[in-house]
């Protein structure tokens, strides 16, 4: 047995000579996974820029949820319209949960007729026979909020309301007679003045103007136009169109709404709450007669109230 | 080198069937300001009844009409989705809607509904003269 004596320096040299396929193909396999991954990741990025931006899937089969605002209001008015005429709540039920799955549908519902109140989109009579529909939908059931004032759309049991002021005067009298006899009760007239849907047609014809505007300050019930439509004989006219316009935070802004809707105060009656700072100006569009400015100052009345305004219109006289 | 640009290729094709199927099919663009006209024939049908309900309930053909209107294709290139009638004429909408629920044999009443809408665009026809209110 002779031993091999091996020189260290000869060993090295020959170890730089050895072939050593698992590094190499380590490195390869490093490679081709970086450039597979970088190209999967173009490849998925070029496809979806194509399929979400180029040449998106065109909707045909779009549903009531998807609509744009718009036309998601006109959709929820359209339910209105038809519980109106069917009187089935399910169906109506049914049909605004589609607009919006998820929410409650009452309160959909209760949300775009606020929406339509602060748009100022009620102008006809008919946009307020299709709140009072959709009111109809939502009153009555529990935990719907209404963010707004409904009260100007007061509506009976039924859908389609004709709410009537009852306005009981006595007739004229002539002047007592002494007799032995009881003299009798006066008889009275009932006299009925529609207000609301059935009144928006006033029952004047001509130009108004404003006759009288005067300021007061009113701490429990501060920043109020108050307006009175009147004929020339001070008797109010009910179902009159009045528009405020004010300059809001995304451009000018307006409102149209009728006198009458608030019959306990006046069936010529109708008012407007103001946004302290803010200028109004008061018009009826049917009838040629706008107001000045009214800014609602707050340094006029004490404590820092917001001033109020009572406004009277009545006919131009020739 | 060869190999490497092969790979790349490859990966790359592979990536770009990966995302149109994304794309496509698994996430497609979710549309959330369509217009009316892109509803589904059911709801546009359905939409129409309502509005014709409406009419029958105010009398007010012009709001009605206005309250038809955002159903019109026309102008809008979002709506041109190659769907057999695209509306653009609301009263022939109407007549057209009102003569297949007719043929349909749909409920009665709702005919009746529409009708009332036809016979207000003045599109009443003799199919039609039966389901008069």
């Amino acid at each position: 047995m002779s031993e091999i004596n091996s020189d260290p320096k000869t060993d090295r040299a020959d170890e730089d000579l050895i072939y050593e396929p698992g590094l190499r193909h380590k490195s390869h396999t490093a490679v081709y996974t970086v450039i597979g991954l970088l190209g999967l990741a173009i490849g998925v990025g070029l496809g979806l820029f194509y399929t979400w931006q180029l040449n998106p899937v065109i909707e045909r089969n779009t549903g009531p949820d998807k609509l744009r605002e718009e036309d998601k209001i006109n959709y929820v008015i359209g339910v209105g319209l038809d519980y109106a005429h069917t009187g089935d709540l399910n169906r109506a039920y049914n049909l605004l949960a589609e607009v919006e799955p998820g929410s409650d549908p009452f309160q959909i519902a209760a949300d775009t007729v606020c929406t339509l109140t602060r748009q100022g989109r009620i102008q006809t009579s008919a946009d307020i026979q299709a709140i009072r529909n959709l009111i109809a939908v939502f009153q009555g059931q529990p935990d719907v909020q209404a963010n707004c004032d409904l009260d100007v759309f007061t509506i009976s049991d039924t859908p389609t309301p004709t709410p009537q002021v009852i306005i009981v005067s006595p007739t004229p009298t002539p002047p007592l007679i002494a007799t032995k006899t009881a003299t009798p009760e006066s008889p009275v007239v009932v006299e009925t003045i529609p207000v609301g849907a059935d009144a928006t047609a006033p029952s004047i014809e001509g130009r108004m103007q404003v006759a009288a505007q005067r300021q007061f300050c009113d701490a429990n019930n501060p920043g109020m136009i108050e307006i009175y439509v009147q004929e020339e004989t001070s008797v109010q006219i009910p179902g009159v169109p009045i528009e405020v316009r004010w300059a809001g935070t995304n451009g000018q802004q307006s409102q149209i709404f009728y006198t009458g809707l608030k019959p306990q105060i006046g069936p010529g009656y109708a008012d407007f709450k103001m946004t302290p700072g803010v200028t109004y100006i008061v018009s009826l569009p049917d009838f040629g007669a706008t107001t000045e400015r009214l800014v609602a100052r707050t340094d006029a009345c004490d404590n820092g109230v917001t001033i109020s305004y009572e406004i009277y219109f009545r006919p131009i006289i020739q | 080198m060869r190999n490497y640009l092969f790979t790349g290729i490859i990966t790359i094709a592979l990536g770009l069937g990966l995302g149109l199927y994304i794309g496509w099919v698994q996430y497609p663009v979710e549309y959330r300001n369509s217009y009316m006209c892109q509803l589904s024939d059911q709801y546009q049908e359905d939409y129409t009844l309502m509005v014709a309900r409406g009419y029958r309930e105010d009398g007010d053909l012009n709001k009605a009409l206005d309250r038809l209107q955002p159903l019109r294709a026309v102008g809008i290139a979002e709506c041109d989705d190659g769907r057999s009638y695209q509306i653009d004429n609301i009263p022939e909408w109407v007549q057209v809607l009102t003569e297949r629920y007719i043929s349909q044999g749909a409920d009665p009443s709702l005919i009746r509904d529409l009708v009332a809408l036809a016979e207000g665009f003045g599109r009443l026809t003799p199919i039609m003269e039966s389901f008069r209110s």
